[in-house]
Order: C-alpha cells, then sequence, then structure tokens
C-alpha cells in the first residue's frame, strides 16, 4: 500500500507547523517563569 | 559545494565556528557554575528547575545526533516508517512523565537511577543495573563524540580527531564548570537553535524541491519508502519504541532531571518536552527522501540528512546544518557527562567506596569523574570503530531489558530483587542473541520481552509486599 501525495504533505506540513510552533511556546514559558522569579 | 575542496565549508570557517562555540558555552557555564555550592547544587541544580527550562531540557536532551543524523539515514533505508516510527520514539518521553512525578514522591532525596535499584531491589540487581548503565552511557557517549568529529569532517573537511576533540573538550568544559545549572541552561538555547535550524532547513527544501516533485520520483523510483506495510520497517518501528523506552526509563540523564525539578513541575515537563520532541524527526527525517532526486549518494548513510540540506541550501544551508548538529550532539553529550558522572559519584564511590566522603569532597570527586570520563570517552573514540547506527542498536540490547523492573518496581510491591535481576541479565543475553542472529530491528524487542516475561512469573510467584518508606534515604551528615 503506497502513501498517496496528499497524505505524505499534509504528515509533513502538520509536523512542520507543530515544530515551529514549538520555540513560542518555549519562549512563553520562560518568558512567564522569568517574570515570577520561577526559572530555578 | 566549495569548488575548491569539495566541502561545503572551510576548514577555517569550521573551525572559527567550534572555537566562537567554545568560548561562548565554556564561559555560560562558568557563570552559572557560580551558584553552585553544595554537591547537591552541582549534580541536582539545587533540585529546584522550573517549568520552562524543565520542558526545554527534556526535548532538548531527546534532540541527539540520532535526530538530525539517524533519523534522516533511516528515512534514506526505511522510508515513511523510518521517520514515522524514529518519532515514535516520544512515547519514551510521555510515558516517563507519571514515572517521573512519581519518582519525585517517593525519592525526594534521592539522586540517581542507581539509588532507586539499590534500596528497591539490592545489590544483585544493582550490579546489572550499573553495567548496563555503563554500557548504555558510554556507547552513547562514544557515539556523540564520533558524530561531532564525522560532522565536522563531512562539512568542513576537518580532520575527524580535531572535530571529535573539540566537541569533547567543550561540553566537558562547561559540565566541569557549571553542573547540571549549566546543562539546562545550555540546553534551552540549543533546543531553541535546533528547532529554529531545523524549520529552516525543511522550508527551504520544499520552496526549492517541492514535496509533489520528492513524492513524484519515490513512488517512481523508490516505492517501497512509500509502502506502509513494509515488513523491515514495521519491525523497526516497534523495536524502536521498545528501545526508546528503555533508554529513557533506566537512565540516569532522565532521572536525575526528573529529581532536579522543583515542586510539581516532572510530569508536565516531560509530557510537554514529549509534544515538542514527536513531530521533529519526520521534519529531520523527509529531507533524505530529496536524496535520489539530487543525484546524493552518501558514501555513509547517516550522513544524507547533511549533505542534503547542503546540497540545496550551499553555504547558508552547511552553516545552519553545522550549527544545529552541534547545538543537538552538545545538549545530549553534557546531560551524559553530567548524569553517568553522577553514577560514578554517587552510587560507585559514595555508597560503595566511601560512604564517610563530606559533601565538598563529593563535589570535588564528580568533577574529577566529568573529566575522567571526557578522557576514557576520547580515547574510544579515536579509532573510529563504529557507525552511530551500530552503536546505537547494539544498546537497545541492553536498555530494553530495564523497562518492566524499572515501572514494576515504582509501582508493584510484589516484584523482588532476585527476578529484576534475571530480568535484566536474560533480558540483555535475548537481546543480544537477537541482534547476532537476527538483525538489529529485533534486539530491543527481545530483550524486552524475555525481561518482561520473567517479571511476570516474578510477580505471580512472590509474596514480598515492599515498604516504599525505604526509597526515602536520609543522608547522614558528615563533615
Amino acid at each position: 500500500m503506497i502513501m498517496g501525495l496528499t497524505a505524505f504533505s499534509t504528515l509533513v506540513w502538520v509536523c512542520l507547523a507543530l515544530t515551529a510552533c514549538a520555540p513560542l511556546i518555549l519562549l512563553g514559558l520562560w518568558l512567564k517563569d522569568f517574570l515570577s522569579k520561577q526559572l530555578w | 559545494m566549495n569548488e575548491v575542496s569539495g566541502f561545503a565549508l572551510s576548514s577555517s570557517l569550521g573551525l572559527t565556528l567550534v572555537v566562537l562555540f567554545g568560548i561562548v558555552w565554556i564561559a555560560f557555564g562558568w557563570y552559572l557554575g557560580r551558584a553552585n555550592k553544595t554537591h547537591e547544587d552541582f549534580a541536582l541544580a539545587g533540585r529546584n528547575v522550573g517549568f520552562a527550562l524543565a520542558a526545554a531540557t527534556a526535548m532538548a536532551t531527546w534532540v541527539t545526533s540520532n535526530t538530525t543524523l539517524v533519523a534522516p539515514q533511516l528515512t534514506y533505508q526505511f522510508g515513511v516508517w523510518g521517520m514515522v516510527g524514529y518519532s515514535f520514539a516520544a512515547l519514551g518521553l510521555i510515558l516517563f512523565a507519571p514515572l517521573a512525578a512519581r519518582i519525585k514522591r517517593l525519592m525526594p532525596n534521592g539522586y540517581t537511577s542507581g539509588d532507586f535499584i539499590r534500596l528497591r531491589y539490592g545489590r544483585a540487581a544493582w550490579w546489572v543495573f550499573i553495567i548496563i548503565s555503563v554500557v548504555y552511557a558510554f556507547g552513547w557517549l562514544v557515539s556523540l563524540g564520533m558524530a561531532g568529529g564525522i560532522l565536522l569532517e563531512a562539512l568542513s573537511g576537518l580532520d575527524y580527531h580535531i572535530g571529535m576533540s573539540a566537541i569533547l573538550l567543550i561540553c566537558v568544559g562547561y559540565t566541569l564548570f557549571g553542573g547540571l545549572r549549566a546543562v539546562i541552561a545550555t540546553d534551552f538555547i540549543q533546543a531553541l537553535i535546533i528547532i529554529v535550524g531545523v524549520v529552516l532547513i525543511a522550508w527551504f527544501l520544499i520552496d526549492t524541491v517541492s514535496l509533489e516533485s520528492i513524492h513524484q520520483e519515490v513512488k517512481s523510483n523508490h516505492p517501497q519508502l512509500l509502502d506502509l506495510l513494509f515488513p523491515a520497517a514495521i519491525m523497526f518501528l516497534f523495536n524502536n519504541i521498545f528501545f526508546g523506552l528503555g533508554e529513557i526509563f533506566h537512565s540516569n540523564v532522565w532521572w536525575s532531571r526528573a529529581l532536579a525539578f522543583k515542586g510539581k513541575v516532572a510530569f508536565k515537563a516531560y509530557l510537554l518536552g514529549g509534544l515538542l520532541w514527536l513531530p521533529i524527526p519526520i521534519v529531520t527525517g523527509f529531507i533524505a527522501l530529496a536524496a535520489p532526486q539530487l543525484g546524493i549518494f552518501p558514501p555513509s548513510a547517516d550522513m544524507v540528512g547533511p549533505m542534503v540540506a547542503a546540497e540545496v541550501l550551499g553555504k547558508i544551508g552547511a552553516v545552519v546544518v553545522f550549527i544545529v548538529v552541534f547545538s543537538a550532539l552538545a545538549s545530549s553529550l553534557d546531560s551524559l557527562l553530567a548524569a553517568t558522572s553522577d553514577l560514578v559519584t554517587r552510587d560507585i564511590y559514595h555508597k560503595y567506596l566511601k560512604p564517610q566522603a563530606s559533601d565538598q569532597h563529593l563535589l570535588r570527586f564528580n568533577r574529577y569523574s566529568i573529566l575522567g570520563l571526557g578522557i576514557v570517552t576520547w580515547l574510544f573514540c579515536l579509532p573510529q570503530i563504529a557507525t552511530l547506527g551500530a552503536l546505537l542498536n547494539f544498546a537497545g540490547a541492553f536498555v530494553a531489558s530495564t523497562i518492566f523492573p524499572v515501572v514494576l518496581g515504582l509501582y508493584q510491591r510484589k516484584l523482588t530483587g532476585t527476578y529484576a535481576a534475571a530480568a535484566m541479565a536474560l533480558g540483555t543475553l535475548s537481546g543480544l542473541v537477537g541482534y547476532f542472529t537476527i538483525g538489529f530491528y529485533v534486539a530491543a524487542l527481545l530483550s524486552c520481552i524475555v525481561s518482561a516475561a520473567l517479571c511476570g512469573f516474578g510477580l505471580l510467584t512472590s509474596q514480598a509486599r515492599f515498604d516504599w518508606q525505604q526509597l526515602n534515604e536520609k543522608e547522614e551528615p558528615t563533615s
């Protein structure tokens, strides 16, 4: 059973979008911890 | 490619990047290390790491050279299942989340995974566990050191020995100065660098080559790579799940973090770290599918990712690949150096050889351990003995045997040390037999199955009832 173009493209684009969101999430959490002095 | 030398970067640019990284990381490690007054500060960052740094360190440490080099390699060999199978290793982090919360609750004063095995199962199981841990940690350390040398040589033509020595020197340097605090803080920055880098590479590749043409080329000339029923690839998928679980559940890299995170941070940090990690191997992996279309046939399969990126993006792409893989290597190497030196200091030196050692004595010994581990790793890396994939899969036979003894040890009072020791020893042996007689893709699977069967038998026949209070070991104050 061969994976079609639509499934292949969707898989790659969804994963790329999720990965691109990660730095924003991490920086947002860092800022929250930093402002509340909870980093360490 | 550089027209004169044939490499994507010149040797001098590669060396300049390494030196710049080295200076920045070591200075940062020294700066953070000023807060370390006790052994607990050095080994566990004062047990006070917040959510943001905790989630980033979980994710960054799991993004190793394997995610950036081996995920494309496996996609090149196994196609779609290679990258999807690799991304299933995120299950290790996600399923460790409840275990981490329980570890923190049961062992508020614990230091290492070895502490748990010793207190829960006794000396015999502890010996088996320490051997497995050391083989795994050392195999991983050597594979990371070699990856540094291979990467630098492939991208810039810099001699393997110089690149390998440089990355070891840098990681030993800042871990030595800053301990776990430096490891976690650098992991946060390295996590950002890695993610931004892989997204940039993937984005430019799609923009240049397009997903349609990659799919068309693979479908026409290598259809097995898109085959969802590719048998070896499906076997690999299951093997990789058990391998990932074994790696995380047993390794002190993850236990020391669970114990270092503050309050109730451990559960959500591992969960978020796993979810953030999940899509990364697919983003790094699909790049490899463009290799045949670009006429790239790498001499070593683990270099397919960097070679495709360097080919498509030219010099800038090579610099981005260089920085991403260097960060990925450093984020894992520093963690392993810190966690393995903790095992040596706490489990072997303090609990076995010198129980009366003072806190400052242990702090000094921990630093010597990091230095010693760095030197021994360097010596093993010198001859460039194996490929990354071979070392990685060999370790699967060892670590998968620890999954059930660890999980049942945390949740079940009935499993005894005798069965736990037998499960780890015989599971490992079975995995090694499978590795040499069938193939690397069954080693972890066999190891885990045999270990599970022995643990199951142990539970059925045991009358023991372990007292969880025994895990809460209090430290005797020493001068």
